[in-house]
């Protein structure tokens, strides 16, 4: 975590002189990130555009969640748009699969917090892996396992609940 | 805000981790458009349907129409395996193919078995069947073993028919906009110079009265000839291969009539060297197959229905047969036929011989699928039986979502 007290800051990182942008969260901790890396972020490349002094709030995230969500951004940001079928591409496809995996490696407080910022700070990819990643824990499961699962109450008649293994018994069920 | 189930007495501390990962659930699964991005991943329709039985919210997320197009769009109907008639002698069989063992499963609850007298297979779409057993047509559904087979009643037959060189009648299935099934009967008839359709949807186990298309001038003289696959129904429109270098089609809601030229490369030998598939939302996919490849184009008409084929995708089969080595090459390009087509274009069943050969489009990957006993008649005919859709939700009546 950086301390920066613009938003049209300087870095030095990857070689080359970068624009990077301040974002604030919402128990005040800063960082600053580069702009590439920020703007994949919709929410985040509007008040850029929007422009302002000491750094764009973001009110909905805390600092430990934002950390996380900047470094899928990071990560994202930095690799080059794929030259198809070179092996340079296949390869980084690859690492960017790991990375992302091991980025999911959180409990299911940390997640669901990671699904509300990436839809608030509108990062479709983060969004897609996360909302992806409950799928993944939901898909092989029962009703009810779901149901314990999240704490969820059941609230069909028991009429209801026949009715629905009835209509799809046998295909869906 | 979503109840928090406390069925047991947790130790402290692993309370609190729970009770805040419920807190964290819930301020994600009670907001609807979550809770719809997180189903819309959820891949198989089986797996919609467990989360749609959570709850009455959760229910009403899953069966919302918008959703399940979206749903549609992300994960097309997968398929399950097809049927093959495999000649006088033999038995229509069902060849299972789902790889996923929960499609397998799906497979393995169902009843694919028609019987002694299943004859052949008229068409397959959407979990159902229309075949020909013991000299009647019969609709089965064989996911649903418990709901029985219809028999079809005589369809009515336009008499003219008799009275000219050429007609053809077949029985088709087509899907309507919102998803639902129906069955016609297609009389295909035509003149030295023109073709016409006359048609009868199947409603409530009744055939409706016959309607009868506008007339197609044909753009050469000649009749019209067909041939397996040559007929497919798609968004409403029927298209039919029966001239070398023309598709017929009617469109079914106007009843007009179309003709539309092949592109320049393609033409229609009278043999199994083209096959139709349906395109999600309009136009039709083309599988064309010359010599060593395989040319895949998709037609589409504009707002001003001018229809423009575009080549999406060519196949050399020699190397996408590389790996198997059974094959001698030199006999192919006079024995390989298209069998069937994917919707969209996604596979093509090919015939060599007495086998079967799935091919993956996009991924160019081949394995052989079904192999008939030498001697006992060609393949002819193949079904592909596809995952249906949409799954069959329950209306609810009254009652309002606890978990809101």
């Amino acid at each position: 975590m950086a301390a920066a007290d613009s938003c049209d800051g300087i870095s030095t990182s990857g070689g080359g002189w970068e624009k990077t942008v301040t974002l604030v969260s919402s128990d005040d901790a800063r960082f600053e990130v580069r702009e590439a890396a920020a703007s994949l972020s919709q929410t985040v490349r509007r008040m850029i555009r929007a422009g302002g002094d000491g750094g764009i709030p973001l009110p909905k995230v805390d600092a430990r969640t934002l950390s996380t969500v900047l470094e899928y951004c990071n990560k994202h940001a930095a690799v080059p748009a794929p030259a198809p079928e070179s092996s340079s591409a296949e390869a980084a496809a690859v690492d960017l699969e790991w990375f992302d995996k091991e980025l999911m490696h959180v409990d299911l407080a940390t997640l669901c917090s990671l699904i509300r910022a990436a839809d608030y700070l509108e990062v479709a990819g983060l969004l897609d892996l996360t909302c992806k990643t409950v799928a993944d824990m939901i898909k092989s499961k029962t009703a009810e396992e779901i149901r314990q699962m999240f704490g969820i109450q059941n609230d069909f008649t028991p009429e209801e609940e026949e009715q629905l293994s009835r209509e799809n018994a046998g295909v869906f069920e | 805000m979503e109840a928090h189930r406390e069925s047991s007495e947790p130790a402290p501390e692993t309370a609190s981790a729970a009770s805040a990962a419920a807190a964290a659930a819930a301020s994600v699964l009670g907001d609807d458009d979550l809770l719809r991005e997180i189903l819309l991943r959820l891949g198989l329709p089986t797996a919609l349907v467990r989360a749609a039985a959570v709850s009455r919210r959760w229910l009403r997320c899953a069966s919302d129409p918008a959703f399940l197009r979206r749903f549609r769009a992300r994960h097309p109907p997968r398929l399950l395996g097809f049927y093959v008639n495999t000649g006088d002698a033999q038995r229509l069989r069902f060849v299972p193919l789902a790889r996923d063992p929960e499609l397998a499963a799906v497979v393995r609850r169902g009843s694919f078995d028609l019987g002694e007298e299943a004859g052949s297979v008229r068409d397959c779409r959407n979990g159902r069947v229309l075949v020909f057993v013991g000299r009647k047509y019969v609709v089965c559904s064989p996911l649903h073993p418990g709901r029985g087979n219809d028999n079809l009643p005589e369809p009515p037959f336009p008499p003219e028919a008799y009275t000219l060189l050429y007609y053809l009648n077949d029985f088709l299935f087509y899907e309507n906009t919102d998803d639902s099934v129906s069955c016609t009967s297609v009389t295909v008839m035509c003149s030295p110079r023109q073709a016409w359709v006359h048609l009868s949807d199947l409603q409530a186990g009744v055939w409706g009265e016959g309607r009868y298309s506008g007339m197609i001038d044909l753009p050469v003289p000649g009749t019209l000839r067909g041939c397996d696959h040559h007929e497919l129904f798609s968004n409403g429109k029927l298209y039919m291969m029966c001239l070398p270098h023309h598709i017929v089609g009617f469109d079914l809601p106007s009843m007009s009539s179309f003709c539309i030229e092949l592109p320049d490369a393609v033409q229609y030998e009278y043999l199994e060297n083209i096959g139709l598939s349906c395109a999600e939302g309009s136009g039709i996919f083309l599988i064309h197959l010359k010599g060593f490849q395989i040319s895949v184009w998709l037609y589409r008409t504009d707002c001003s229905s001018i229809g423009t084929w575009k080549l999406i995708d060519t196949i050399c089969l020699q190397q996408a047969f590389r790996h198997l080595a059974e094959l001698t090459w030199d006999l192919l390009p006079d024995v390989i036929r298209v069998a069937a087509v994917g919707d969209n274009a996604d596979f093509v069943l090919l015939r060599i011989d007495h086998k079967l050969y799935y091919m993956h489009i996009s991924s160019r990957t081949v394995e052989m699928v079904y192999e008939a006993s030498p001697g006992h008649g060609s393949l002819y005919g193949v079904y592909p039986f596809m995952m249906p859709w949409p799954p069959t939700f329950p209306a609810l009546n009254g009652g309002h979502d606890h978990d809101q």
